[in-house]
Formats: C-alpha cells, structure tokens, sequence
C-alpha cells in the first residue's frame, strides 16, 4: 500500500498495553484501576502453566472484566447505531467482542514481556479519565506512550479506548465498521458477518 | 527538474481514472480519491511491495539502518525550517545539533549517535507549520504513490520538497539526485512499513476508510507533538445502552 505508512502507527501495538507490569505509582481510582488490571493482564500472559486454549479463554474473561465492550461495540456502529433492532445489535456485539478479543490477543502475544509505568491521568469530566502510561523493554526498542480512556460510572471504571502513536482504537474501528456499513446498503448485519469472517481466519 | 517528475507521477497514475464511489460533504472527491486509492494499491501489490520484500529479504538490517538514518540525516534542513516557522526555537536547536552530531560522529547520517545522546528526531514539515498557523486540513486527498493527504499537507509537501537545499541550490544532477531520494526514501518507508500493511490488510473492514482514519489521526496528533487535547476526543456518552 502507499508509502505514507511511514505515519501509520502500529495500531495493534495499542494492544501492548495490556501486557504491562504493575508499579508503585500513587494517583486517583483511575490510575490505580489501569495499574492494578494490567498487571492482572501480565499475569496470564506470563503464565506458563496454562494452555493456548486456558490462556485464550482467561484472556476474554480478562477483556471482558477491563473493557467496557457494549460500549465500545455500540460506539463502533456511530450514527448505525440509533433505533437499531435489539436482535441485530445483539448479534454484532457479539461478532464485535469476539474480533475485538482477537487482534488484542494477537498483540499481546507479540509484544509480551514489557515493563509498565503509569505516568499521569487527566480528567475530560467527572467520569471520564484518561490515564497516560509508558511501556519499555522487551519487543520495543524504544518507550511505547499509550492512553487508556477510563470511564466509572457508580464506581466500576471500565477502559473504552486505547492510544498509542496518536490513533485511538475505537475511532479508527468506528471509521472502518461505519464505513463497511455504509458500502453495505446501511445493514448492520453485514458488518457482523464481516467481523465473524475475520475472527474465523486462522 | 524535479517538479516534472510530480507532474508525470500524476499524469501516469491519474490517467483514466473514473469517479465511482459517491461524492459526500466528508469526502467531496470520494470518486477520484477510491479510484486512485486502488490505483495505488495495484501499483504496490505488483511493483512496490515484492521489491521493498525483496529488499529487505537481501539487505542486512544494519545497511537498512544506516540507509534509513541518512535519510533521517537528511531531511534535516526541513525539519529546521518548520521548527523555526512554528517558533520552537528548542525543537529548532536540537534539530541543528542532531545534524552536526549525525554528520560527523555518525559519518554523514550512517549512524545515530544523536539519539543516544538525548537528542532524538524532531520531524516537522510544512504542513503541520500551517496547521500552527490556523490552516484547518482542507478536503481529503489521495495522491498518486504517496496516498493519504490533505489539500493542507499537499500543499506542505510542495513547499518542502522545493525548499530543500537539494532543489534550491543548482548542481549538476540535481534531478538524479532528487529523484534517488525519493525513491530510496519510499523503499526505506515501505519496508519498515511491511508488517504494518499486512496487518492492516488482514484485520481492516474498509481499507480506505482505515488508511484515512490512520492518517488523520495521526496528523493531528503530530501537529500537537503527541500532547493530549481531551476536549477532541469523542463523547461515548449517547452510546449508552438503550
């Protein structure tokens, strides 16, 4: 593809993420929340006693326990997702979900190992933090910056976005989602089947 | 002269093309824009992308190293006069000092002891200098090779490419010269690129809409030196369950 690639940020070493160890780093919920799950996420991954299999499925549950995935899924779908039918969004949910965990955790295999530090957290509003983290060694010859968006609602906080290089993974995903929609007649449906052809691919 | 080339590079690439995508408030030249975004896939899938492969199959990284920190080298003098421009007389400093230091102890740019010493590379080009100034993007352009881009940064890469001391100052050869420059630098762009594409080719729903999202975001986090700007992030609040 073109040579401007050069500006393409590695959007799936957003994934690196959540690979990091924890640190003794004092700061608000928000900060200590993206702490303490990353390190959970370092856990299984360096986890030599699990399976492939064990590790895949400890790993959703992981995502599902960090990400706020309904949100992000419903996000993805843009001006799509207004007066969507129940059974419809239902299903890509769960086509999202799946694909979503999918490249996370092909990421996390590639960039495993790496040191965490959170470096600061600054507020958009009340409830809606993000939290500036460095991640160094292993795979990257040099620190990796990534944000990780924060929302708490009645005291959970749940990740619905990530950044690294500039490029927010749900924006870029809702670009790509609305834009195959939109090439599609508008059928959410199709997306579904689209992200389901994804995640199938060995 | 170099700007020939261009001139060709558009001609070859842009001849019959037809608008068939439809044309949208958000992406006026949608029609031309997908036709030559798939133009410049095809060119890539059968020129561009088995020679960088090729390339970098045969090269020692330490050679693709030293090709792309000559390149980094290089591009210096623009670097400098956008710091400038912008007026970061810090950023414009540590450019010039990361010159001199890459120029002789590196040995004209084959090497990057700069980065070593705290001075890493502080690119900036004409069009983010623009961006500082007040210019808003203009409408989404893709051009022939180059791909994703803006009426804005078009018209930085125009200022760029001719206000460099390789086009300003008159040598015998000037043309060869620029033109290997571009080209080695599209090679070196494209070949740490490789996994990134591949990537992005198997993953992506829309692969226009991805390199767009990709360059736009970029862009504007490149105009703002990678600082946080939290009231440009989008509002996930309406995208609560219903």
């Amino acid at each position: 593809m073109s040579i401007f690639s050069k500006l393409i940020p590695r959007t799936l070493m957003v994934s690196a993420l959540l690979l990091v160890a924890p640190s003794a780093f004092a700061g608000p919920a928000e900060e200590d929340f993206v702490r303490e799950q990353a390190g959970a996420g370092l856990d299984i991954l360096s986890n030599t006693g699990l399976s492939e299999t064990q590790r895949s499925e400890q790993f959703g549950q992981f995502i599902d326990q960090i990400v706020d995935i309904r949100k992000v899924s419903r996000f993805s779908l843009g001006k799509y997702a207004r007066n969507l039918d129940a059974a419809v969004y239902a299903d890509f949910q769960s086509a999202f979900t799946d694909y979503a965990k999918g490249i996370y955790q092909d990421s996390l295999t590639r960039y495993g190992g790496e040191t965490f530090l959170v470096t600061g957290s600054v507020d958009r509003k009340p409830g809606d933090a993000v939290v500036s983290t460095t991640i160094s060694g292993g795979a990257l010859d040099k620190p990796l910056k990534v944000r990780w968006r924060v929302r708490t609602k009645d005291g959970v906080s749940k990740v619905i976005d990530l950044e690294a290089f500039g490029i927010w993974l749900a924006v870029q995903q809702r670009s790509e989602i609305t834009a195959y929609i939109a090439n599609h007649g508008g059928k959410v449906a199709s997306a579904a089947d689209m992200l389901r052809a994804k995640t199938a691919k060995p | 002269m170099f700007y020939k080339f261009f001139s060709v590079c558009f001609l070859i690439v842009g001849s019959g093309l037809t608008a068939c995508a439809t044309a949208s408030p958000d992406d006026p030249l949608a029609g031309y824009n997908h036709a030559m975004f798939d133009a410049n896939a095809s060119v890539d899938t059968a020129l561009i992308e088995p020679f960088v492969k090729g390339y970098r199959d045969v090269t020692p990284k330490p050679i693709r190293d030293g090709v792309h920190n000559v390149l980094d080298n290089l591009r210096a003098p623009t670097d400098l006069m956008n710091n400038v421009l912008q007026g970061k007389p810090g950023g414009a400093a540590q450019t010039l000092l990361r010159f001199v230091v890459n120029s002789t102890i590196g040995i004209a740019g084959l090497f990057d002891p700069a980065t070593g010493m705290g001075i890493p590379l502080r690119t900036e080009d004409f069009g983010q200098t623009l961006a500082v100034w007040g210019a808003g993007n203009g409408t989404y352009v893709v051009l022939p090779f180059l791909g994703p881009s803006n009426v804005r940064d078009t018209a930085g890469l125009v200022v760029d490419v001719f206000s460099h001391p390789f086009a300003v100052v008159r040598y015998r050869g000037e043309t060869i010269v620029q033109l290997t420059r571009f080209t080695v630098n599209g090679v070196d762009v494209r070949t740490n690129a490789i996994g990134l594409i591949d990537n992005l080719e198997e993953n992506s729903l829309d692969l226009y809409a991805a390199y767009r999202s990709l360059y736009e975001q970029s862009r504007a986090d490149a105009i703002r030196d990678g600082e946080l700007d939290v009231d440009d992030l989008p509002d996930f609040d309406e995208f609560d369950d219903e």
